[in-house]
């Protein structure tokens, strides 16, 4: 894969040639493996960007400046070559054949590029093409499946819906998991932001609208490579919030360009998306309870739809009249309406065009994004726009100044989902098959049609037109920076850059809202600003021959604001006139959370021959959010690559690359902001099941004493981790293989240690949990077929992690991460982390079940772990196939193992709309004994309404029946691209072009009843494995143009 | 060039001196909440809390065990048909009542005893021997002198029995007495007590009333001594419906009452009233004047309770307005069950003085009519005329659980007189019986499973609820 994406970067590059020069030179490039020629070849004239890249059939023809001495011939997986041109018009060249991604350049941390082959540590990079296939407006959502050890969840198919990631399993209990971004050195937020009243007693992660996390205002189309850095050695430079890995983030850079032409790049997609997988829902039993039809009932547990047909009376419920026994109609059949039309199409265009150039003195490069998405859900939208300029100066030949900024303008309508009685999924699924949503949902005197007349949930129609929340988000993403070369081996840089946003949403809830009968209006601001600065002073210098020396020594400052208001009108007197003077009573919260961190790093590194490398690294860091006087930490690490296969005595015949890597490393984390003190807080009042009351209460203010228990003597957080690898190059390298075992304990933990209340507090922050993630990454890559015209690459990566919580606090077996009374998600000690906690089925002690008189299970109130949401292993595989200008490749995503709480069919069963809720006559004998006799059980039930209704859902009955493999098979993406001949591209001026087609998630095999199981309730949070009418998936499919000119 | 080297030179001279300063910071002094607060601002903090969770989830479980209201859909369901467990009170213990109201409680007593607020320290105690009250009533043995030591590192505190915690409850409101009456105060309560406004006669006259209710749940484990001690506090205690303790909810959003929410929040959760109030209240005919006050007519103008497991409200009488509204007022003590205790007292004695014991009996009716604003001279002629020859305990307790409505004293009053009630279970009662308390919470199970006392379930009994 890695070819591929270096391929399609060198076409993009090489492309920039042309001139109006004095000399031409032609030649063929051939392969010494098979004597073909090489289609793509670069060739470029030394110490200038002028160049071109051969055509299919290894045919170049440059034009060269008269000064030109030597051309560059290089080609990924190929010796690079150096020729000199010694005023010949014609030369040939034929390239040997070298160790894939020996030679490759990676960026690793603070974007230092080194050669991969030097590196303790594995690093994986996505190049440019890969971000854009799939036309994802989350970036992150273009590289689930591309990346070993990467874990790629998103929220829903939901536009502008968030994505959570995670490298290597969780290493934080409470708090962020996810891996840090930096972008061009910066590091930017990614962080997802609730709105809802902040002290309502109601979690409101769990029902609410889908948010974006922040990363989705990258444009894709801006970035150069992500790449990957995994392990605690590849991460060790960035300090304490490098503990989750990193992504770093390069952007498009001008180059310098010898003709002062302008590189013009435009490229435009449209992608449609349909709801994927939906829930199964019984289609023969209409609304009503036992066996008898009710009008408004909340149940479908109704007569047969067959048995009924509408009477055509003028009722404003229903345009076709009542519903009446048949033969007392007016022969209208009854229905079963199709709940999943109520989704809609959704198109997303999404138009980039940037410039880029350069010369001697500095290049620029602009570009401007737009992407306009409009969902699956009707009125639900999602918007972008990003404007970006980049440029360095050269001041002399050894100084030179360098900036960027991005300015994005993103947001859109978002549409009210989970467990909430305005949720579209609650409404839409939990409506009887006989009731007709679309029929109306709003009648003239503003009062809602919903199949529970005016209460219970909304209308799904009611909900997306009259219940938007709508969010504006402005930021701005830049730096400056200057780049010294003291002396020939003495670099000095340096650069500060500033992250800030500004999030304004506001929530309109129109009157007669079931969730909000009276309205509201919330006016929610979040400011976030991010400030980051580095200062690095490198050295590099060959002592002899054989030993290469490089040092680096950094000085970083951070701070870190975030600041929110909230405003919050109730009791709306002029209907739908959305604003704060039109509501009665009012309620404003603010807060504010502040950091600032300090360090100094420094980087040794000795190379021996290119054969063996070694590294250490140091950090010393101080943070404001540890104890004054307890706030500096130190931490080191170390690795070690060996390429042995460079011994002079190896055999190169069938091993012809092999490198062993190993690192250690101890990285530290700090505490959360405001975590040292204990404090009084504004009080709320309420109870699972309501908002509650809060103060002032009667013009009076007050607090409470605070929950939560500070910790003036809390100590950073360790994650020691070890990670070896093998990396493997056969068959003069058309066979890769690279081998990752990694280690990772994470010690000192700090958390809210959930206490008992009789305490005083609910909880006490310690520095108490340990956890280990330990796992094998494997990537493989070939070439199993190349010709002249055709190739075939396979990649295929692996990926296995172990998480276990070994420790919590002393009495401590879990802590929750989230969810509901009934289920939820922990942290268990001896489980792994993410664990699906809830209730059982009455068992004995040998696991046998407990049935009462009458033969049916009996519910366990005790709750218990019931499974792990974390997949067994994940493998994504790629295959490419091209041959000529026509490109096909897919990438199978596949996910063993892991469960989902399907909460969402457990409450249906209750309702009578399940699928499962269609045969009312089956029989069941439960295996199991009679608790009251201990004689087994023999005696069958009938899986009726009783059943349902009373003993198994997730109300009366238990959570167990709700846990399902959330394991997949999935075609993620499969792309078929062809590259505009030279033929045509020279009648439009064009120095390529390229058309694509691309499917999204087109097959999915999954033992999933739900959505989508790739789906997340409380979008980029820690718990992750919770479906509670969750928003379905979508499968689409993309067209899309690039022309460069 | 040169320029520009000298200007990096100073930006990183200037820099790296300035780098103390950049972690040497207050920035992380939480800016959001503060460390120290005066007890006046805690004081509504309680009292709000208190109120909240008596209208809210204590009046519903209880509401629907007495059968008093029914739950019929959802979790209202199950609780309706005894289906509580350890996770539906896990916010109401932990949240709301042990790190809630009573560490509130324990602060105001504690901060206010140091600075000489004595007065607090009185309202403090008062509210605090409530709500121990309330707590050791549902659940039977509860922490108190080892609870709220958090601060001191004890996350873990030992369960006292309800008899001891009993002996508290009395220690904390003689000391309230005595407290309310200090002849001076470095501060005292005014408009911050959303109960009595600062009036601390009516917080003594508080006292001498829970001293005796909890006096009067004794009457199974300590008999005669139960009804004299109860008896001996009464004329202390409230001596009309002005000195009610209760809560007035509001009409803003923030102060909306519970069960307002709950009916706004949770629609079709609650059924309605019980059938076994409705039909007590129909009093053979004579229909008690506080029924269209409880309960909202049927579509047919009918008043029609919920039997207890019922799982439909079609035709049946909901709540009245005057509960159901968001300014509604909650309950906590009043006069009428002072008096009912007084006639309880009276009646059930060694030496039974049954005029005193009528007297009081027709006073509580009036009480309660007349707090509904439905006083009837005429039906009060026909129903709250007892005499020494008519009274009996059955009456007695019969129309404090009417008065009573929605309070959790009623299922006090039920365990104690169950056989007098004989309330039929639930049609799909998960267990075989009511219950008579609640179950401990998940997180005593998880957190402070060494101290929390073993093998019980929703029906047993607490201690004074002797067999």
């Amino acid at each position: 894969m890695k070819r591929l994406t270096l391929l399609v970067l060198f076409v993009a590059i090489g492309i920039t040639s042309v001139l109006a020069q004095t000399r031409k030179i032609t030649g063929t490039v051939t392969s010494e493996d098979d004597g073909q020629p090489i289609p793509g070849v670069s060739v470029v004239v030394k110490g200038t960007t002028v160049g071109i890249t051969t055509d299919f059939d290894g045919i170049y023809t440059l034009s060269v400046p008269d000064d030109a001495k030597t051309l560059v011939f290089s080609f990924v997986g190929m010796k690079t070559q150096e020729v000199a041109i010694a005023g010949n018009s014609k030369i040939d060249v034929v390239l040997l054949p070298e160790a894939i991604g020996v030679d490759e350049v990676v960026v690793t941390a603070m974007g230092i590029k080194r050669e991969a082959k030097a590196l303790g540590y594995a690093v994986q990079e996505v190049g440019s093409g890969e971000l854009t296939k799939g036309n994802n407006a989350n970036v992150l959502n273009s590289i689930g499946g591309k990346v070993a050890g990467v874990q790629v969840t998103s929220s829903s198919g939901v536009a502008g819906g968030s994505s959570f990631v995670t490298i290597r399993g969780a290493a934080s209990i409470t708090g962020n998991n996810q891996p840090l971004f930096v972008v061009d050195g910066i590091p930017i937020n990614n962080d997802q932001n609730y709105s809802g009243n902040p002290d309502d007693g109601r979690n409101n992660l769990t029902g609410s609208v889908g948010f974006s996390n922040r990363a989705i205002d990258l444009n894709p189309d801006d970035i150069e490579t992500m790449s990957v850095l995994k392990g605690g050695a590849a991460t060790a430079l960035y300090g304490l919030r490098a503990a989750n890995g990193v992504i770093i983030i390069t952007t498009k850079k001008g180059k310098a360009n010898a003709g002062k032409k302008v590189d013009i790049s435009i490229s435009s997609s449209v992608r449609i998306d349909k709801i994927s997988q939906t829930p199964g829902l019984q289609t023969k039993y209409a609304q009503g309870f036992g066996g008898n039809y009710a009008q408004f009932s909340p149940f479908s547990w109704g007569p047969a739809i067959s048995d009924l047909e509408y009477d055509g009376a003028d009722t404003k419920w229903d345009p076709r009249g009542n519903l009446v026994p048949k033969g007392q109609g007016n022969g209208t059949p009854a229905q079963a309406y199709d709940k999943f039309e109520f989704f809609r199409t959704g198109v997303t265009f999404n138009n980039s065009i940037s410039m880029s150039g350069g010369s001697k003195n500095g290049t620029f490069y602009l570009s401007a994004g737009d992407l306009e998405s409009k969902g699956i859900v009707p009125e639900n939208t999602f918007k972008k726009r990003s404007f970006m300029i980049s440029g360095e100066f050269k001041v002399s030949d050894s100084f030179k100044f360098m900036g960027s900024a991005n300015y994005i303008y993103s947001g859109g309508t978002r549409i009210q989902q989970g467990s909430n009685v305005s949720g579209v999924m609650l409404g839409l699924l939990r409506s009887s098959p006989s009731f007709d949503n679309a029929a109306g949902y709003e009648f003239e005197d503003g009062r809602q049609r919903s199949y529970r007349g005016y209460t219970g949930y909304d209308n799904p129609y009611w909900t997306a037109n009259n219940n938007q929340l709508k969010d504006k988000v402005d930021r701005l993403i830049g730096n400056v920076g200057f780049e010294w070369d003291i002396q020939k081996n003495l670099k000095l840089k340096y650069k500060v850059g500033v992250d800030v946003y500004t999030d304004k949403r506001k929530l309109n809830m129109a009157i007669h809202s079931n969730d909000k009968r009276a309205g509201q209006i919330q006016v929610d601001e979040h400011f976030n600003r991010d400030i980051n600065s580095d200062l690095i002073l490198s050295f590099n210098k060959d002592i002899t021959d054989d030993i290469n020396f490089t040092a680096l020594g950094g000085w970083n400052l951070y701070e870190s604001r975030y600041q929110q208001v909230y405003v919050q009108g109730d009791n709306l007197t002029i209907p739908k006139f959305y604003h704060i003077s039109n509501t009665k009573t009012q309620l404003v919260r603010e807060s504010e959370s502040n950091k600032r961190t300090a360090a100094f790093y420094a980087d040794l590194g000795v190379g021996y021959k290119n054969m063996l490398f070694f590294n250490v690294t140091g950090r010393n860091e101080w943070s404001t959010t540890l104890p004054k006087g307890n706030n500096s930490f130190f931490y080191p690490s170390a690795n070690v690559g060996f390429v042995f296969s460079e011994l002079p005595a190896f055999d190169n015949s069938i091993l012809s690359f092999g490198k062993l890597r190993t690192s250690y490393s101890i990285l530290a984390n700090d505490a959360f902001i405001y975590a040292t003190t204990t404090t009084y807080e504004l009080p709320g009042y309420g109870d699972g099941s309501t908002d509650g009351i809060t103060y002032p209460f009667n013009g009076q203010p007050a607090f409470a004493v605070g929950d939560t228990k500070g910790n003036g003597a809390l100590k950073p957080e360790k994650l020691k981790s070890f990670e070896v690898g093998l990396d493997l190059r056969f068959f003069k390298n058309r066979l890769g293989l690279d081998i990752s075992y990694y280690d990772n304990k994470n010690e000192d933990l700090i958390l809210s240690v959930p206490i008992s209340g009789t305490s005083g507090y609910v909880a006490q922050v310690m520095n108490a949990a340990s956890m280990y993630n330990k796992g094998v990454e494997l990537v493989l890559s070939g070439t199993p077929l190349k010709t002249k015209d055709f190739s075939w690459d396979v990649n295929v990566n692996f990926t296995k992690n172990k998480n276990e919580v070994t420790e919590l606090a002393e009495g401590v077996p879990n802590v929750s991460l989230g969810g509901f009374t009934s289920a939820q998600m922990r942290a268990i000690v001896g489980k792994s982390y993410g664990s699906i906690y809830g209730t059982k089925w009455k068992r004995n002690d040998q696991g046998v079940m407990l049935l009462d008189d009458n033969g049916y299970p009996q519910r366990d109130a005790t709750m218990v772990y019931l499974g792990d949401a974390l997949p067994e292993w994940t493998m994504g595989i790629t295959n490419t196939f091209k041959y000529k200008a026509l490109t096909l490749s897919g990438l199978i995503d596949i996910k063993h193992g892991g469960k989902m709480w399907n909460g969402t069919k457990n409450v249906l069963k209750y309702f009578g709309t399940a699928k499962i809720t269609e045969d009312r006559t089956a029989t069941k004998v439960f295996d199991g004994i009679i608790e009251s006799t201990g004689a087994n059980n023999t005696k069958s039930v009938t899986l009726d309404q009783n059943y349902w209704l009373n003993i198994d859902n997730g109300w009366a009955g238990v959570s167990e029946p709700a846990i399902e493999d959330a394991g997949w098979i999935r075609l993620r993406e499969v792309s078929l691209s062809y590259d505009l001949p030279k033929s045509i591209l020279s009648k439009i001026g064009a120095s390529s072009a390229s058309f694509s087609i691309t499917g999204n998630n087109l097959i999915l095999i999954t033992d999933y009843t739900g959505v989508d199981p790739e789906t997340s309730l409380m979008g980029a949070s820690n718990a992750q494995g919770l479906d509670y009418f969750n928003m379905p998936g979508t499968k689409s499919v993309v067209f899309g143009l690039k022309v460069n000119f | 060039m040169k320029k520009i080297y000298i200007v990096i030179l100073v930006l990183l001279t200037v820099g790296f001196t300035s780098c103390e300063e950049w972690i040497d910071t207050d920035l992380n002094n939480d800016p959001n909440n503060p460390t120290k607060v005066p007890v006046s601002l805690i004081l509504p903090s309680a009292q709000g809390g208190i109120s909240y969770s008596a209208g809210g989830e204590l009046s519903r479980y209880t509401g629907y065990w007495v059968q008093h209201i029914n739950g019929v859909a959802n979790h209202a369901a199950r609780h309706e048909t005894y289906g509580t467990n350890e996770a539906d009170v896990e916010n109401l213990w932990r949240y709301y009542t042990y790190a809630g109201t009573l560490m509130d409680l324990r602060r105001i007593i504690d901060q206010a005893t140091a600075e000489g607020a004595t007065h607090y320290a009185g309202v403090g105690k008062v509210l605090m021997a409530y709500k121990l009250g309330v707590t050791t009533d549902m659940w039977g043995d509860v922490p108190y002198s080892d609870a709220f030591k958090g601060d001191d590192g004890n996350i873990t505190a030992t369960y006292q029995t309800q008899e001891q915690i009993y002996s508290e409850l009395f220690g904390l409101l003689d000391g309230a007495i005595s407290d309310l009456g200090a002849a001076s105060s470095v501060s005292s309560p005014g408009e911050d007590d959303l109960m009595y406004a600062g009036d601390l006669d009516k917080w003594k006259k508080a006292a001498y009333a829970l001293k005796a209710r909890f006096n009067i749940h004794l009457s199974k484990v300590n008999g005669d001594a139960a009804y004299s001690a109860a008896l001996s506090a009464i004329p202390n205690a409230f001596s009309s419906n002005a000195d009610d303790l209760t809560f007035q909810f509001g009409t803003a959003k923030a102060e909306n009452a519970p069960l307002f929410q709950y009916e706004d929040q949770r629609t079709g959760y609650i059924g309605g009233v019980g059938k076994y109030l409705v039909d007590l209240m129909k009093n053979n005919g004579d229909q008690d004047p506080r029924l269209p006050v409880y309960a909202a007519p049927n579509g047919d103008g009918e008043y029609v309770g919920l039997e207890p497991g019922a799982t439909s409200k079609d035709g049946k009488s909901f709540i009245g307005a005057m509960f159901m509204k968001a300014d509604a007022l909650v309950n906590l003590v009043t006069y009428a069950e002072i008096k009912f205790i007084e006639a309880e007292a009276n009646f059930s004695k060694s030496s039974p003085d049954k005029a005193a014991a009528a007297a009081a009996y027709n006073d509580a009716v009036k009480a309660s009519l007349a707090k509904y604003n439905v006083s009837n001279a005429e039906w009060e002629g026909r129903n709250a005329a007892e005499t020494a020859a008519t009274i009996t305990l059955e009456k007695i307790i019969k129309a404090k659980y009417i008065a009573t409505f929605l309070q959790e004293e009623t299922f006090s009053d039920w365990r104690r007189h169950s056989s007098i009630f004989n309330l039929s279970l639930a049609t799909g009662a998960k267990t075989s019986a009511i219950p008579r308390r609640l179950p401990y919470p998940q997180s005593e199970r998880e957190y402070n499973n060494a101290n929390m006392p073993q093998g019980l379930t929703i029906t047993d009994r607490v201690w004074w609820d002797k067999n």
